[in-house]
């Protein structure tokens, strides 16, 4: 199951928003961090490292919940329950380009991070097969 | 049990987003935006009998807040725990105190007509004295990939 994000709500995984990502722990205990976003035309993507806490656990357990709140009106949300398919192949690249989205530089070793840093940390994307999306806040 | 540092009280006490995740029966999170508050002691959340967040809860207790800015996003607040305590009593008041604070009108009657459901309320949120899990604001410039 794969379902396509509504296209509604499309400009909230294509704006450089930050959304919240959770992971589950392996005591299954939930763990929520914020995240820069992006959207591959099929599924949501996020971008960590195999060594990160959410990586460990996605690559564990890739159960995951993705929600992103529009800055402007709270009301207006997405959520993607899925699971994750991990891919190491492009994973820099990609994170240059989400990168660019987000800030000012144009690469993210070497600006954001030292450049040492690349060496020591294995990226990967994250790729969010969506099984249920829900929408925006009851009241709203 | 971990306190929440002084410096971060503003993120419990109604911030500007909350994000709650609880579990579903087969382990998958599922993420909400909720409004919540703190009792100087426990973070508090409001919801309704039957909700999915609400059965999830009672089910398992295991839940995660993530608090934050969505205008300033390298400040958060994560809170890990579990929830202690559901109760009804004082859960309207509760409720009506935080929509005064969130919104300019109390939606208590129109959430209760939305879901036609029974009002629960009031779950408080403990951090876990097992997991003394509490991160406040990682400041990676640019967010947190």
């Amino acid at each position: 199951v794969n379902l396509p994000i509504p296209e509604s709500h499309l400009d909230l995984v294509t704006r450089p928003i930050h959304g919240v990502l959770t992971t589950l722990m392996p005591d299954g205990q939930p763990q929520s961090s914020l995240v820069w976003c992006d959207y591959d035309g099929e599924c949501v993507c996020v971008n960590t490292t195999q060594e990160r806490q959410k990586g460990r656990n996605m690559l564990r357990d890739p159960k995951v919940s993705l929600l992103v709140v529009d800055p402007e009106d709270k009301g207006r949300y997405l959520e993607i329950r899925g699971e994750v398919e991990a891919i190491q192949d492009g994973a820099v690249g990609h994170l240059d380009h989400v990168t660019r989205k987000y800030t000012r530089h144009p690469q993210y070793y070497g600006y954001i991070y030292p450049l040492e840093q690349r060496e020591r940390e294995t990226r990967i994307i994250c790729r969010i097969h969506a099984k249920k999306i829900t929408r925006d806040a009851i009241h709203r | 049990m971990n306190k929440i540092p002084d410096e971060f009280l503003d993120l419990v006490n109604c911030p500007r987003a909350a994000a709650l995740t609880t579990l579903m029966p087969g382990g998958q999170p599922q993420t909400t935006v909720v409004w919540c508050d703190f009792d100087g002691t426990y973070v508090r959340v409001n919801t309704m009998r039957g909700f999915r967040k609400e059965k999830n809860m009672r089910a398992d207790p295991k839940v995660m807040l993530l608090c934050f800015d969505p205008r300033e996003p390298l400040r958060s607040l994560e809170v890990r725990g579990t929830v202690v305590e559901m109760t009804e009593a004082g859960a309207m008041e509760h409720l009506d105190g935080l929509s005064e604070r969130y919104t300019i009108q109390a939606p208590s009657h129109i959430l209760a007509r939305a879901c036609g459901a029974q009002r629960d309320g009031n779950p408080r949120i403990v951090q876990d004295p097992a997991d003394p899990c509490l991160h406040t604001g990682r400041a990676e410039e640019g967010g947190v990939p």
